[in-house]
């Protein structure tokens, strides 16, 4: 069953977008640890494509099929397997690319789950809709450098 | 300048040369394999096919036709059933582009070669086939037929509340007892019960027919069975076992020499 717990929701700037840090943050990923990277692709506002991208940071398979008619499918997927594979905490990276929807979404995959939401981002270049949806859902600030440190 | 006109097609019998028309149509109306990935597992050992039975019938005189035969149940029997036949399509093909008219029903070749004799069984390479699937339909499915002492006759029977955690562990029960899956393949059955149980199914749904994908109309599960089978390689279903056929040429084969 679906771990139904309080997740913390946590937003994570970095100032810079740096290349050095996402790169040592994707080198740490790997499917079967508890802490699992997803990198968000430019362009990214359909739920599949996250959901997708949750997939492709569990090792899944992830093409342009059939089922991208089927958010709700891949959603499906996504919670299924990461639940299965017992991880705790997803980091998104470069969530200033999310529309406010997705940041929705991704919070009901993390409710569902039960699993800890980090999204990193950089600041001030984020709208209004974001912001919006960052606060309603109580996002609290943490520091790139802990979430590097605790990667590594 | 020159102009290449009145190009005739070449027909390039090379091994990696791409499947012909004629497999192209067959595995798609026949196999009905839509899936990118398992046409290029089939197309992988109809290639084979062709360039072993190339080699093998490059000759004036082909003998006994009980040769054929053995040459042909050697090029399959090794192999599931779902395979045999693209191996067999490859072999035809191979003895085309040889000289060699092979004339075969493969219905009744296939019930010759048997197959489906030999039980799936959990290994690396079934691992590294169901690891990257990203629905848990499939990989839950296999696990539950590759779990010890659970047979393909138990899967029709088997429905959603047949799964249970027990002990930390996700067991199967089958006849009432709860069984142990593979060690490695628990967490693809473990998805999948999640995925069943967050999808709502009743407990008394099928194990095999979920409401979530694409398979709650099929009216059977060995449409299931073949994409594992042509997967991982390992025999999911007794495709194709048929009764033994005595006689090759009366009922299944003839080879004929084509004029050169």
């Amino acid at each position: 069953m679906s771990r139904v717990s309080a997740p913390g929701f946590f937003l994570i700037y970095d100032s810079e977008d740096s290349l050095l840090a996402r790169r040592r943050l994707l080198a740490a990923k790997s499917a079967t640890s508890e802490m699992l990277f997803v990198d968000i692709a430019a362009g990214t506002q359909h739920g599949s494509f996250v959901a997708r991208a949750i997939l492709e940071g569990l090792d899944k398979q992830t093409g342009i099929d059939g089922e991208l008619r089927s958010a709700a499918l891949d959603w499906a997927y996504a919670r299924a397997w990461a639940t299965a594979t017992g991880t705790q905490r997803v980091v998104v990276l470069r969530a200033h690319l999310l529309t406010a929807a997705c940041i929705d979404e991704l919070v009901s995959f993390a409710v569902l789950t039960g699993v800890e939401l980090a999204l990193v981002c950089v600041p001030d270049d984020s709208t209004r809709q974001q912001r919006d949806a960052l606060r309603r859902w109580g996002f609290a600030t943490r520091e790139l450098a802990t979430l590097l440190g605790e990667a590594a | 300048m020159s102009l290449h006109t009145n190009a005739s097609p070449i027909l390039d019998a090379s091994t990696d040369a791409v499947p012909d028309v004629d497999w192209t149509l067959f595995r798609a109306e026949l196999l009905d394999l839509t899936d990118a990935e398992l046409r290029e597992i089939a197309d992988e050992e109809y290639r084979e096919g062709f360039a072993v039975a190339r080699h093998w019938f490059d000759r004036d005189d082909i003998g006994q036709l009980d040769d054929v035969a053995t040459f042909l149940v050697a090029q399959t029997e090794e192999f599931p059933p779902a395979l045999q036949i693209a191996r067999l399509r490859g072999c035809q093909a191979g003895a085309f582009a040889a000289g060699w008219h092979l004339k075969l029903n493969p219905k009744q070749l296939l019930g010759e070669l048997g197959g489906g004799q030999r039980l799936a069984t959990w290994n690396m390479r079934v691992q590294s086939a169901l690891r990257r699937i990203r629905s848990p339909l499939l990989p839950g499915v296999a696990v539950a037929l590759l779990t010890p002492d659970v047979t393909l006759d138990d899967l029709p029977l088997m429905c959603v509340d047949d799964l249970a955690e027990r002990d930390g562990h996700v067991m199967i029960r089958v006849g009432g007892v709860w069984l142990a899956p593979p060690e490695e393949g628990e967490v693809y059955l473990r998805s999948y019960w999640y995925w069943r149980l967050e999808g709502c199914d009743q407990p008394g749904a099928p194990l095999w027919q979920s409401s979530y994908g694409m398979y709650i109309e099929t009216k059977s599960f060995r449409p299931l069975l073949k994409r594992l089978t042509l997967l991982t390689g390992e025999p999911f279903g007794t495709f194709n076992q048929q009764r033994r056929i005595r006689s090759w040429s009366r009922r299944g084969l003839s080879c004929l020499r084509l004029r050169t």
